[in-house]
């Protein structure tokens, strides 16, 4: 698999989406589809930058891989602090707006939007695998997203 | 005679897929205490300053009852709901209200899967949003 590698700054953030973006056009995925993967992609992205490398300098790679069995997934590699994705806890999202901050929702949007999120740590590496099923039945075989 | 204001904001933030990306933001005065402001573009992190100052700004002069139509808004992130959240904190410090008009599925999708739907008024015409503003 190629790996698109940029530093981890805002201003390469456009880049990675729009590879991800180009990447799903490619395959004729719906743009419902897109839009939700290529937000929860954001989010994971923006938590990368603003926290990874703590003000140091820093890369990240970003893959993405199409399987035959319908599932489009997106790799994001960072080398920066040791960050397990899956320990981050929930926001209540039943809760009052007091009780709400204005901050703290990117995770669970990016856990909302995709249908599987898992997390590795490999050497110096944290390794983010979103998976995102784009047939409506499953074992159909027929991708129906596809134009 | 009642002297309604208007204001809209051009903003050029990014390249994005080659193209520049613009937001607009259009405010108006709908009553003594309130405003429309009607968001065309992306909220997102780029964005979302931009968002909140024109919001921070309308609030600070009084102006506590606002409907946000969201109508033009093709993509909102955590940041932009993050701002929204924090636009209703202070204006519900004043015994105001915001409403939001929103009808585009994908967007309310985001406000269901964030709890945000029993936290706003979310309608789906402008008209709907000013008749309910209540606080």
């Amino acid at each position: 698999m190629n790996y698109l590698n940029y530093p981890a700054r805002m201003e390469y953030l456009p880049g990675f989406l729009d590879y991800i973006r180009n990447e799903m056009i490619d395959l004729g995925i719906n743009m419902e589809i897109i839009f939700e993967v290529e937000l929860a992609c954001e989010e994971i992205l923006v938590n990368i930058i603003k926290y990874a490398y703590s003000g140091k300098v820093g890369d990240i790679d970003v893959g993405v891989e199409y399987e035959d069995e319908g599932e489009f997934i997106v790799y994001i590699i960072d080398r920066g602090e040791c960050f397990n994705i899956l320990q981050v806890e929930n926001p209540d999202v039943e809760a009052s707006l007091d009780e709400r901050d204005e901050g703290g929702l990117g995770i669970h949007f990016a856990r909302s939007l995709m249908d599987e999120i898992d997390y590795k740590r490999d050497e110096d590496k944290n390794i983010v695998i979103m998976k995102k099923r784009i047939l409506r039945k499953q074992g159909s075989g027929d991708n129906e997203n596809k134009k | 005679m009642v002297l309604h204001s208007f204001l809209t904001v051009f903003l050029s933030v990014r390249k994005k897929g080659g193209q520049t990306l613009d937001i607009r933001i259009d405010t108006r005065e709908t009553g003594d205490q309130s405003q429309t402001v009607e968001v065309h573009g992306e909220i997102d992190v780029y964005t979302s300053p931009k968002v909140k100052e024109i919001i921070t700004e309308l609030i600070e002069k009084g102006n506590n009852y606002l409907v946000i139509n969201l109508e033009g808004v093709r993509y909102i992130d955590s940041t932009g709901l993050g701002v929204l959240i924090g636009a209703l904190k202070k204006v519900r410090e004043k015994d105001g209200c915001i409403n939001l008009v929103c009808d585009n599925p994908q967007i309310k999708k985001i406000f269901n899967i964030t709890g945000l739907v029993r936290i706003f008024g979310i309608y789906k015409t402008e008209d709907e949003a000013l008749k309910n503003l209540k606080p």
